[in-house]
């Protein structure tokens, strides 16, 4: 008997330990969310990052002698001299210079015409590019040398990076131990004719533009390093730039190598981006910390690449653009002998690189090891036998989610539609922007509508139990497909998921119907609207067109999967909180 | 015919060990004593038939037969053990001459090369000297005694025997003007056991000639199969082994077999059978090339005549036996290996010399039928690995191919007879890494090894710091003349570089010291021919010195050449080319060979790809039909459903492909094969894709070391040379199965090769590290926290009463 009654006392115990985590576990979400949120602030501080460390040991960055000096400077000189005279010059007539240049030097050179036509804009460009055949190497690899044609503003020309690639092409030439050949490639048409380029080099045509095949080519390129030094000025800092792509980052060896480079041999100082917060080797201050964090992960979610080198990723290509800054509050300042050093270090390195378990780097370095904290977790429901008809949210989550599919259509083809009300005399964007509001508007009315209406005719006997009402398990759906759709962006794109999850997460697990407060109703309502795609654009004060326009030729050019999510996944999930608010509740 | 002994020609009538027993004048070792010293120092007179700074050559005053001849140095050495080896060397250089000119001399085919040392050996001069003795169509096998010279004959050489002068003949012009003629007697008279002793003791060479003439001895030697044990018994296994090399190795067969723990000889000397039909060739060509870089083509050349293709062969004169061995044993028609490191630019440099530059290395060989091919073939390349310390023995099934229609043999054959009776195996491995560790074997192959010649200049050390590096041996039937009555087995070894002059200094001059950090040597002595070819640029204001020996004109579309022969050619010979002009200007609108083909993968990631391979045709006019030779690993999966052929990017409206064969891949056991035959239109650009799915590879079958993927072979693109304008391109060496007579056009071409690039291809590769750091981890904490939260969520723990239970299984 006595071990019925301990087994008894340990099953009770057990029993009421339950019911208390049962009680605390929907307000156990909020703290977890609250940690989560909290772990991203800890993250620049000092005493958490990882120092930087390169994991390829074999690398030694910074342990070479350089040989680029005055007589290779002499000739960037030359260089820049002639480009800074060519500003206004066509890009033919420049590509043809830039050949002749590299020819010169004894590479093989190609140019490359390339066309786009992305949303409603032509792009016309000439890409040039050099190749050096490493002497003794069977060519199967390559490093890739680029400087763009004009800076990241768009505006300004990219003398100096220009000149420098130019005076690197000529100078690697002279030297035997290379076992990569270097390709030195000079862009046209902003981000585009790296795009053209890199298609052209696959040969796998993706993204509309229209382009003369290479037949210059050498073998699968291993890394690339962009040069972006406008004007013809000396430079304060060096900015390191590396999200590509939907939020893709390079090797951090390549990052840490061009970092241990300068601060070993050169003493130059480096920032993250143009943040003007100097990343200070391995021991800067908390904000300026927190700044290059917030930056980082802006870039990263928003997916655009914030130089030519963030294509190079979807390549399985690690690269990276070296950012002269102009207007650092430092006294030291540095030209083309310390860039010429730095790349011809770095690519030092880079051509004995032969890891067979290349770590991917999976953020920018510091996020590296955050778990996922800021995933929520389905309303713990105690269970509960009764029936649950799931006929009507299934519906809702296919209407909604059609209707998201609807306007990703109605935005792409944009262009094309926007002819209609021009005649009008209606702005094109203004249009795309009613039509996509108003699809998004009525679909959530006319389901609400139906809802009330079914539940008015429900004549049916009522069952031995109450069903579940609708909007329960409405709601649940939606909280677990939107579960599983951030735990799925943050194995592509962790910052977008951590962004999405924020805006969120609080709102999606409080809102309910709330039949006997009306004004609660319509301030959930405004939040649903604050955090929709346009209330956002509306709040942030972006401007709409400009901002039309950039995500469509990132998704058109780039493949940047920004617009379509935001479309076909985020945008329906709010339109059926916008259902779940309004419906009647039935219990 | 029984061989010879080279000590002691057989059937002297008396053993010369017996006779030492006899009481006779013990010769003297005191150079003051010594006869040739004073030959050579004028006291006393003899004929000479070779002079220079360190040898000289006279005619035996007691001959054994018609022209006999001595060889001696300037320098007083007693015997063969004490020579130093320059004095060696300077011997070694002009013996072979020198027997040639005696033997041509006196109309003989076969000759004995003879050394004696040691009073028991039968030396009688301490001097030491070399014995030619020329042997005639009648002789027996018998040296019955010395011919006799008369005092008088003796006194009036000069005069007395004017009526056969016979100039030697000699190619070479050098030896010629130091050739004074030969003269021997009409008068033969043969006089019984005449002792070395008695013609060169010391003292009156001529009384002593006289006197000891009638002297008697008799001989008995203890022999097996004419070899003398005891001598050879005596020997140090030192000594043994030095003999045949300072006879010249290429006289001697020699082999040791140890019985009961001790050596026993056999000193074999065979040559008198095919010492003509031997022959050994040697030529460098330097050529430079249109982006300022310049290419060195080594090439060797051993014939070896008498051969019946398919019969075993055990003599080996030049031919080196290594390689003869394995070709018998595993039955191979034809061999071709070829080491390459970096890339042929087809481009810049037009066709290779050497027939074969696709990277890494390239087996390929026809071999009989005979049952066991396929293990021969195993064989073959696991004892060319071996040779060559190279990884060949990786040729395996999974590499193995047998292509049908490029790689024809390069001999003579009849296309049905060969179908019947050999075939023909492939194989290459694109990521072998090519060092000296492959250069000394090779090496070792050359019959000068690279001790004089041409092969003096193969430097490893600059070899390997080149732009290209190419190094092969091929081995087939050659026919002996153009109505291929009898064949030949043929070797042909090369070395191609391409070296870059521009590099350095910025400009094309070169010197051979520059490129190869040794300048030029003597030729070998064995070769029949050395020569060093330097082709000369069309334009440019250039200055080659010292001055060639030749200059061969333009013919047929070839550049003119300068042409130094090594025999004239004085040791330490630095020659060198230099431009006027400050700094080479890249040429930027080069020419570009007829045919020349690129190939690339297509797509990324790792999940599926394509090959795309683009051929260019740059002839204005003329339709080329090639053959496209592809292997592609198993671990891609074509799909030849995806097989296109586009002309100069648009979809053909004819089908340029005539014949197609595929092999489709069976996994881990044989690669894919495409090979077709297509016919490329005038000024086009042939493009031909097919797409590819990776395999994700078992883990084991990862290379354990860092790579960044695996490499995939060259294709290879076999076209004809044709027209004259091919010819510009390639070297009359690409197009080799011509005789001298014949012109360019006319003869049989080999196809020339174009070999793409190799491709890098990055298959999915596990992260090796993640099953232990993350997926345990990982798993682990899944496990714990999510099971709990699941069962918490899912499930609720209720206290029931028994009733309760029955009442609710009931229920259940």
């Amino acid at each position: 008997m006595p071990d019925i009654v301990r087994s008894l006392a340990r099953l009770r115990k057990r029993r009421r330990l339950i019911q208390t985590l049962k009680k605390w576990v929907p307000k156990l979400r909020y703290l977890l969310f609250a940690v989560g949120i909290c772990w991203l602030f800890i993250f620049p501080s000092e005493q958490y990052h990882k120092n930087t460390y390169i994991s390829e040991n074999a690398l030694l960055p910074g342990q070479v002698n350089t040989y680029y000096s005055w007589g290779q400077v002499f000739d960037a000189t030359n260089f820049r001299d002639d480009i800074s005279l060519m500003s206004n010059v066509s890009s033919i007539k420049r590509a043809v210079y830039i050949e002749e240049g590299l020819r010169k030097a004894g590479l093989k050179t190609a140019m490359q015409n390339f066309t786009v036509n992305v949303s409603g804009k032509k792009i016309y460009g000439t890409n040039v590019y050099g190749l050096i055949k490493a002497p003794r190497a069977d060519g199967t690899e390559a490093l890739v040398l680029s400087a763009p044609w004009k800076s990241r503003d768009g505006k300004t020309i990219n003398i100096n990076g220009i000149a420098a690639a130019l005076s690197l092409g000529k100078f690697f030439k002279g030297y035997t131990y290379w076992s990569k050949d270097i390709i030195i490639l000079i862009t046209d048409g902003g981000e585009a004719g790296v795009q053209a380029w890199l298609e052209s080099y696959h040969d796998l045509p993706r993204s509309g533009i229209l382009s003369t095949p290479l037949l210059l080519r050498s073998g699968a390129i291993q890394a690339a390093i962009n040069l972006d030094f406008p004007n013809t000025s000396d430079y304060k800092a060096l900015g390191i730039f590396f999200e590509g792509v939907n939020g893709q980052l390079p090797n951090l060896d390549l990052i840490n190598t061009v970092v241990r480079v300068c601060r070993i041999s050169n003493h130059i100082p480096i920032m993250l981006h143009d943040s003007g917060h100097h990343y200070l080797y391995d021991n800067g201050d908390y904000y300026a910390s927190l700044h290059n964090l917030l930056q980082a992960m802006k870039y990263q979610a928003l997916g655009h690449p914030t130089g030519s080198h963030g294509l190079f990723f979807r390549y399985k290509i690690d690269a990276i653009t070296l950012y002269g800054h102009t207007s650092a509050p430092t006294s030291n300042s540095f030209s083309f002998k310390e860039i010429g050093s730095i790349v011809e270090s770095t690519f030092r390195k880079l051509w004995g690189k032969t890891g067979n378990i290349i770590e991917p780097v999976p953020e920018d370095g510091r996020s590296k090891s955050s778990s996922s904290n800021e995933n929520f977790h389905a309303v713990p429901l105690p269970y509960n036998n009764r029936p649950r008809q799931i006929l009507f949210p299934m519906t809702v989550l296919i209407v909604t989610h059609f209707t998201g599919l609807l306007i990703f259509f109605v935005i792409l083809n944009h262009s094309s539609i926007s002819q209609m009300p021009e005649m009008f005399g209606m702005q094109g964007f203004l249009f795309t922007l009613s039509l996509t509001t108003s699809l998004s508007i009525i679909v959530p009315t006319s389901l609400i509508k139906i809802s009330q209406v079914r539940s008015l005719n429900n004549n049916a006997p009522p069952p031995r139990q109450k069903p579940a009402p609708n909007w329960m398990i409405l709601k649940s759906f939606t909280l677990a497909f939107t579960a599983m759709i951030i735990s799925c962006l943050s194995v592509l794109n962790f910052n977008l998921a951590v962004f999405i999850s924020l805006m969120v997460i609080i709102p999606f697990s409080l809102f309910q119907p709330t039949p006997q407060y009306q004004i609660l109703r319509y301030i959930q309502l405004l939040v649903l609207i604050i955090i929709s795609p346009p209330g956002i654009l509306l709040f942030s004060r972006t401007n709409m067109e400009e901002f039309l326009r950039w995500a469509l030729m990132e998704y058109e050019l780039f493949g940047n999967y920004l617009l379509p999510f935001i479309c076909c996944f985020y945008w329906p999930n709010i339109l059926v909180y916008g259902v779940i608010v309004f419906s009647d509740d039935a219990s | 015919m029984p061989p010879i002994n080279p000590l002691f020609p057989r059937n002297y009538n008396t053993p010369r060990i017996l006779s030492q027993s006899q009481p006779k004048p013990v010769p003297s070792e005191d150079p003051k004593d010594c006869t040739f010293c004073k030959i050579i120092s004028g006291q006393l007179s003899c004929v000479k038939v070779f002079e220079n700074e360190e040898v000289l050559a006279f005619l035996d005053i007691a001959p054994i037969s018609k022209g006999h001849t001595l060889v001696v140095p300037k320098t007083h050495i007693p015997r063969l053990t004490l020579a130093p080896p320059s004095i060696m060397s300077s011997l070694g250089s002009v013996l072979p001459q020198i027997s040639n000119a005696v033997i041509q001399g006196v109309g003989a085919k076969d000759f004995n090369l003879l050394q004696n040392n040691g009073i028991i050996a039968g030396q009688v001069v301490f001097h030491l000297h070399f014995h030619i003795i020329p042997r005639f169509k009648n002789w027996d096998g018998r040296d019955v005694g010395r011919l006799k010279i008369s005092k008088d004959e003796s006194e009036n050489i000069e005069q007395s025997y004017p009526k056969e002068q016979l100039i030697l003949n000699t190619s070479n012009p050098i030896l010629r003007s130091n050739l004074i003629a030969v003269r021997v007697t009409t008068k033969e008279k043969i006089v019984d056991d005449v002792d070395d002793v008695s013609q060169y003791k010391a003292g009156d060479y001529e009384a002593a000639a006289a006197a000891e003439l009638k002297k008697k001895r008799t001989f008995r030697k203890y022999s097996y199969r004419g070899v003398d044990l005891d001598q050879l018994l005596d020997l140090t296994s030192d000594q043994l082994m030095d003999l045949p090399e300072m006879i010249g190795h290429y006289l001697a067969e020699f082999s040791i077999s140890y019985k009961h723990g001790r050596p026993v000889s056999m000193v074999n000397l065979t040559f008198a059978e095919n010492i003509q039909n031997d022959n050994f060739k040697e030529s460098l060509t330097i050529k430079s090339l249109s982006d300022g870089k310049l290419l060195t083509h080594f090439q060797f050349n051993v014939r070896i005549g008498g051969i019946e293709e398919g019969k075993a062969f055990n003599h080996y004169k030049f031919f080196p036996r290594a390689i003869g061995q394995i070709i018998q044993s595993y039955n191979a028609r034809e061999l071709h290996l070829t080491f390459t490191q970096g890339r042929w630019n087809y481009e810049d440099w037009g066709y290779p010399i050497v027939p074969s530059a696709g990277i890494g290395v390239e087996l390929w060989a026809w071999l009989w039928k005979d049952g066991k091919l396929d293990e021969n073939w195993k064989s073959l390349t696991n004892a060319l690995a071996g040779l060559f310390c190279a990884s060949l023995n990786f040729i395996d099934d999974t590499i193995t191919v047998q292509p049908k229609l490029s790689f024809r043999p390069e001999g003579p054959y009849n296309a049905t007879e060969l179908s019947t009776d050999a075939e023909l195996r492939y194989g290459s491995l694109p990521h072998e890494n090519v060092c000296t560790e492959n250069l000394t074997p090779w090496i070792k192959l050359l019959p000068c090894k690279s001790n004089s010649g041409i092969a003096s200049l193969l430097n490893g050390h600059k070899l390997y710091d080149s732009n290209f590096h190419s190094m092969s041996i091929h081995v087939r039937p050659v026919c002996e003349n153009s109505e291929c009555l009898r064949k030949q087995l043929e070797i042909v070894q090369t070395v191609s570089t391409v070296v870059d002059p521009v590099r350095n200094s910025g400009k094309r001059d070169w010197s051979l010291n520059q490129i190869f950090g040794r300048s030029l040597s003597q030729a070998c002595p064995l070769a029949e021919e050395s020569k060093l070819e330097i082709n000369l640029p069309e334009d440019g204001d250039y200055k080659l010195s010292p001055d060639a020996d030749d200059v061969i004109q333009k013919t047929e579309g070839d550049t003119s050449k300068a042409v130094f022969y090594l025999k004239n050619v004085q040791s330490k010979t630095d020659v060198s080319m230099t431009w006027k002009e400050d700094l080479f200007e890249y040429n930027l609108n080069f020419e570009q060979p007829r045919v020349y083909a690129h190939r690339f993968f297509t797509g990324y990631g790792q999940e599926r790809g394509g090959i795309k391979i683009n051929i260019f045709n740059k002839s204005s006019n003329i339709t080329v039909p090639i053959i496209y030779f592809d292997v592609i690993p198993w671990f891609l999966k074509l799909y030849l459903h995806t097989l296109k052929v586009q002309i100069n990017g648009v979809e053909a409206q004819y089908n340029p492909i005539k014949d197609l064969y595929y092999q489709p891949a069976v996994d881990r056991s044989r690669p894919n094969v495409i090979e077709a035959e297509l016919s490329l239109p005038p000024n086009s650009i042939t493009t031909l894709s097919i797409n590819f799915d990776k395999v994700f590879l078992k883990y084991t079958e990862h290379p354990p070391d860092a790579n960044r993927g695996f490499d995939i072979g060259s294709a290879v693109i076999s076209t004809k040379v044709e027209s004259i304008d091919d010819f510009k391109y390639s070297d009359e060496r690409a197009t080799r199965n011509c005789s001298d007579n014949m012109s360019k056009t006319a003869c049989h071409h080999f196809p020339i090769r174009v070999y793409t690039e190799t491709l890098l291809v990055s298959l999915p590769t596990p992260d090796f590290s993640m099953p232990y750091n993350v997926i345990t981890l990982t798993c682990t904490v899944i496990a714990l926290f999510f099971g709990s939260m699941f069962n918490l969520m899912t499930r609720g723990f209720i206290a029931l009463r028994p009733s309760e239970v029955n009442e609710g299984e009931v229920k259940a």
